[in-house]
């Protein structure tokens, strides 16, 4: 099956569309760079949702906790 | 002939009318229909409307009350919503030509949860192509036009829920919300948008852009409202995996019980940095968010300026590596095989998330967390809720936003996001609230954004502010 989306990008290198694309992405990912050493090695994504879930649980329990 | 009076009812007023039977839901449709064949044409916010299947509800909804069935809390209110939230049956074309004539086989849970309160789906709303954009031009179906002036944008990509809205075409409205589309608009149109927690409401049934940034919320006309919409659309769904159980508060219950000693937050610099979140914010729009600071702290609250996490910068460029990378995916498919059906400007977006790598993706994914609890530690042990632009310039017209006809428009575009999409990279719930009006006679909105779950606090901090600062829409065109 002919990809046309690769043809696309072939045909249209020098199109603004296709340079900003270009453009945005080296912006988008190179911010990143200097926070990645706060990672850890085990990092997982799906803690996200725990601490977003857990958040006010863990409030309580430290309320509680304090009296 | 159409009855204004019964148009610019509240949600909350016009439930109430309608079973305390001052007004039939027959009556109520009819009107509504009305309105919008007289009034959508000229806002271009209407893609379909169910006109008999409406008024054959409206019907059954007038006889069921009459029975003497209990109401739900929206029993016979006609809504209508965003093109993109599946009915069995019926068209959502999600602003596109490439699912014009989609139809899906299953209904959202949050169109179920209207339906169980009693509300009539009587149509849906024009948007962005596929919710990728946020000042809601199209180039598919047209443009939809602000009820406050038809020359300039509407915001997206809820953009005809916020013009119908606004526009008194409709008593409220589902929208979604992945870097802005329901706050954006809602800013933009002078109404309360309320994007919820992450999870808070389901998504099954509802178009995916990207999964992990989507949300589900209403834009209305006043706080109650969306409070009350608010209140009936969320809960865990089994349906869709991302949503949360958690305890839902009866948010209207507390939602007079002022603001006295609250802590809010005005965001400063990042960590001890030079730079601010609120750097490029526009002078008239500064001078807005600064008087509603001032009606906040004459209710009693305590204004506190407050850095946020050093790390939060870079919260905007992640949530839209994410956006990329996902939706993407999502259209892979008809991205290889009819890219010449998709407008241009969604092209160039989803383009651009073709091009991330799979460890840029899942950096920006990891790093969440990692911003999260750092931005939950260090703002909210010290504040109640944070308080935020949404729009960080005053509401430019069509034509000057057009990048097409505008090239130079695009700095401007990077931007308009940058106080809306951190909060759904980090999931957490913000409110939009009409401010006050810029030079050009538009509206501009303020957000308080609070702890994960913590609607509540959103509602009755809006509320306060509603009722020292009441709102109107004086210069809505009805004609």
């Amino acid at each position: 099956m002919k990809n046309k989306w690769s043809a696309f990008l072939d045909q249209n290198y020098d199109v603004p569309e296709v340079q900003f694309a270009l453009k945005s992405v080296k912006i988008l990912t190179g911010t990143k760079k200097r926070f990645l050493k706060h990672l850890s090695f085990e990092t997982e994504p799906a803690e996200y949702g725990k601490a977003l879930s857990a958040y006010k649980l863990d409030i309580q329990l430290e309320e509680e906790k304090n009296g | 002939m159409v009855d204004e009076a019964l148009s610019r009812m509240s949600l909350t007023e016009i439930s109430e009318a309608l079973v305390k039977r001052e007004v039939s839901s027959q009556e109520v449709v009819r009107n509504s229909l009305e309105e919008l064949e007289k009034r959508g044409p000229s806002l271009n916010c209407v893609a379909r409307l169910f006109p008999e299947q409406a008024l054959a509800e409206a019907e059954s909804a007038d006889q069921e009350l009459s029975s003497g069935i209990s109401p739900g809390p929206l029993h016979g209110v006609p809504l209508l919503h965003k093109d993109m939230f599946y009915r069995t049956g019926k068209i959502s074309a999600c602003g596109s030509k490439i699912c014009k004539d989609f139809v899906p086989d299953a209904t959202a849970t949050a169109l179920l949860k209207l339906d169980q309160a009693g509300a009539l789906d009587i149509g849906r709303l024009k948007m962005v192509e596929f919710a990728y954009g946020l000042t809601g031009h199209n180039e598919i179906t047209g443009d939809v036009r602000n009820p406050w002036n038809p020359e300039y944008i509407p915001g997206g990509s809820s953009s005809g829920p916020a013009a119908a809205v606004a526009g008194f075409l409709s008593y409220g409205s589902l929208g979604s919300d992945t870097g802005g589309s329901i706050r954006f608009p809602a800013s933009c149109c002078g109404l309360v948008g309320m994007k919820p927690t992450y999870g808070r409401v389901s998504r099954f049934g509802a178009m995916p852009l990207s999964f992990s940034l989507d949300h589900i919320g209403p834009l209305t006309r006043t706080v109650a409202d969306c409070a009350l919409l608010t209140q009936i659309i969320a809960g865990k769904d089994t349906n869709d995996s991302t949503s949360y159980y958690q305890p839902k508060p009866d948010f209207l219950s507390g939602i007079e019980s002022g603001i006295q000693g609250l802590k809010i937050g005005v965001p400063t610099t990042y960590g001890n940095g030079p730079s601010g979140f609120l750097d490029q914010l526009h002078p008239e729009v500064q001078r807005e968010m600064e008087s509603s600071l001032a009606v906040f702290r004459s209710l009693g609250a305590k204004v506190v300026e407050i850095p946020l996490p050093e790390n939060f910068e870079i919260s905007n460029n992640m949530a839209n590596i994410i956006a990329g990378a996902e939706s993407s995916s999502a259209h892979a498919n008809w991205l290889k095989e009819q890219p010449e059906d998709y407008g241009s400007q969604t092209r160039e977006r989803l383009l651009t998330g073709l091009l991330f790598s799979a460890v840029d993706y899942l950096d920006a994914l990891k790093l969440r967390k990692v911003i999260l609890e750092d931005f939950l530690k260090q703002v909210f042990d010290k504040v109640d809720v944070l308080h935020a632009p949404v729009v960080p310039i005053p509401v430019p017209t069509l034509e000057e936003s057009n990048i097409q006809a505008n090239p130079g428009f695009i700095e401007y575009l990077t931007l308009l996001g940058h106080f809306t999409r951190p909060f759904d990279y980090l999931g957490l719930p913000a409110l939009s609230v009409p401010a006050g009006l810029t030079d050009n006679g538009l509206p501009s909105g303020f957000q308080l954004v609070a702890p994960p779950f913590e609607e509540a606090l959103l509602f009755r901090t809006a509320r306060a502010f509603e009722k020292e600062n009441p709102w109107s829409y004086p210069q809505v065109t009805l004609g």
